[in-house]
């Protein structure tokens, strides 16, 4: 065993550890900024997850729909039902637009103008174990994804980019500690900051905190994005409120959220490319310079980054 | 001769990226507490096992990279880990154990665990989250399970390919 930590190789495989070493080194001070070595192994790796997806995707879409078949004749009755429902209200509906129309020209009303830009993508791969809430997407920088990019479906908040490549992107979602969201209770007009916790993460769940002691929150309340600090949307759904309880300092109210979407089988998503009020790259990347100043400039959601 | 050995890198390759790619999907496979198994671990330490400490770290620092490259935590961890403990395992088996599944099986198990608690220790407890019981109940003992379901396919998997492949590079030599 001597004659190995003498040999060459062992020279060879101590440098790598030492390249390794600093590899991860300059991750962590980028705030998750993919380096060169790993643009080129995401770009490789890309088309393999790509189709190992699609064949699990259509693995478990078939034993679901075995496994479901009942149900899934039960839903389509109901569903049927709900058309039905749906189109005799699409009646009024369209009386009271164009009555909305004819209201809004009168008093001369300007209707702001959705300028987002949304580019879909779809999941090609998750990070095992159950440490971190994150997914890979089939887009990068080629598609004009950037770090910290809202990612979402069409129920609502998914998650943000953490870490683009040129084919491929990494998204924490909103279940991962990191991850803070500046939020408002659209309900009640109480604003408070989402963030992950493990516990919760393992029941699917997050948390609102920050909420005022006397908040007249209440379960099934929506939770959405305000939309100030210019990393998140205003007006994305965040989650539901399942259940509220005191802070441990007595001073405010916690709130326990179910996302909009379920992050375990979520497939297509959509990465919100540009908005109006988004804060601009260049201050993005100069708040990201480490790891947790990174964490810092996704709570700027709420407060750090330009506002919107 | 040669050709042989060729051929069994770049089977081993091939296994190692499948496994790897596939631990990223979670619809392959059973999920414990929504934990998911390390295909990783146990193929890298299949093949310390079967071959040589060279190609045990080879082998390691690509089964890592590759999973690296899915996560969006610090780029090179998971191939430094792979790396270094491919590279003892392999040591391990050459001079002190021997090779039955039932070895593989431990080290497996050992070396998830230690996995899963450098991951809690610097992405969990440098934070602030200190509640270790938790982590080790819901999510370290539950993936070091499922992967240890998998150790003997793989296992078996990697000997069937070592040994299926030097029986035809000495009937060649025949």
């Amino acid at each position: 065993m001597r004659e190995f930590f003498k040999s060459l190789k062992f020279k060879i495989f101590a440098a790598v550890a030492c390249l390794l070493i600093g590899l991860m080194l300059r991750t962590a001070a980028t705030g998750g900024l993919p380096t060169i070595t790993q643009n080129i192994i995401s770009t490789i790796i890309s088309p393999f997850q790509t189709a190992s997806s699609y064949i699990s995707s259509g693995f478990s879409g078939f034993i679901n729909d075995l496994l479901n078949i009942h149900s899934l004749k039960s839903e389509n009755a109901k569903l049927k039902k709900e058309i039905s429902e749906l189109q005799s209200k699409m009646v009024d509906y369209n009386k009271l637009k164009s009555e909305n129309e004819r209201l809004t020209t009168m008093i001369n009303i300007t209707t702001e103008k959705d300028d987002r830009v949304y580019t879909p993508a779809m999941v090609i791969s998750r990070d095992p174990g159950q440490w971190f809430s994150s997914f890979t997407i089939n887009k990068g920088t080629l598609a004009g994804i950037e770090k910290d990019d809202p990612v979402i479906t069409s129920e609502g908040l998914v998650g943000i980019v953490v870490s683009p490549s040129l084919t491929s992107s990494v998204v924490s979602t909103i279940l991962d500690p990191s991850v803070h969201v500046g939020s408002i209770i659209s309900q009640t007009g109480d604003t408070g900051i989402t963030h992950g916790k493990r516990d919760l993460a393992a029941k699917g769940e997050f948390q609102l905190n920050y909420l005022p002691k006397n908040s007249s929150a209440a379960v099934g309340d929506i939770v959405i994005t305000t939309g100030i600090g210019g990393i998140f949307p205003k007006d994305l759904k965040v989650g539901i409120i399942q259940k509220l309880e005191q802070d441990e300092s007595g001073n405010s109210l916690n709130a326990i959220l179910k996302p909009m979407t379920d992050m375990t089988s979520v497939k297509n998503v959509f990465v919100i490319t540009d908005f109006s009020g988004k804060a601009d790259s260049s201050s993005g990347s100069s708040s990201s310079t480490s790891s947790n100043s990174s964490s810092a400039a996704k709570s700027t959601g709420t407060s750090s980054k330009g506002g919107k | 001769m040669r050709r042989f050995n060729i051929l069994k890198w770049c089977v081993y390759a091939l296994a190692i990226l499948i496994l790897t790619v596939i631990q990223m999907q979670a619809a392959f496979y059973p999920r414990i507490m929504d934990c998911t198994p390390l295909f990783a671990i146990p193929a890298v330490l299949a093949i310390a096992m079967f071959e040589n400490e060279t190609a045990a770290g080879i082998y390691g620092i690509f089964a890592g990279l590759i999973w690296d490259s899915g996560t969006g935590r610090v780029f090179g961890f998971n191939a430094l880990f792979l790396m270094c403990f491919a590279i003892a395992a392999s040591l391990l088996f050459e001079y002190l154990l021997n090779n039955t599944p039932l070895s593989a099986m431990l080290l497996t198990a050992i070396i998830t665990i230690i996995h899963e608690i450098i991951t809690w220790f610097f992405f969990y407890f440098m934070t602030g989250d200190r509640d270790f019981l938790f982590a080790f109940l819901h999510i370290i003992l539950p993936t070091t399970a499922l992967t240890l379901i998998f150790t003997l396919p793989i296992y078996y998997g990697v000997r069937f390919i070592n040994q299926k492949i030097s029986d035809s590079d000495n009937d060649s030599s025949v």
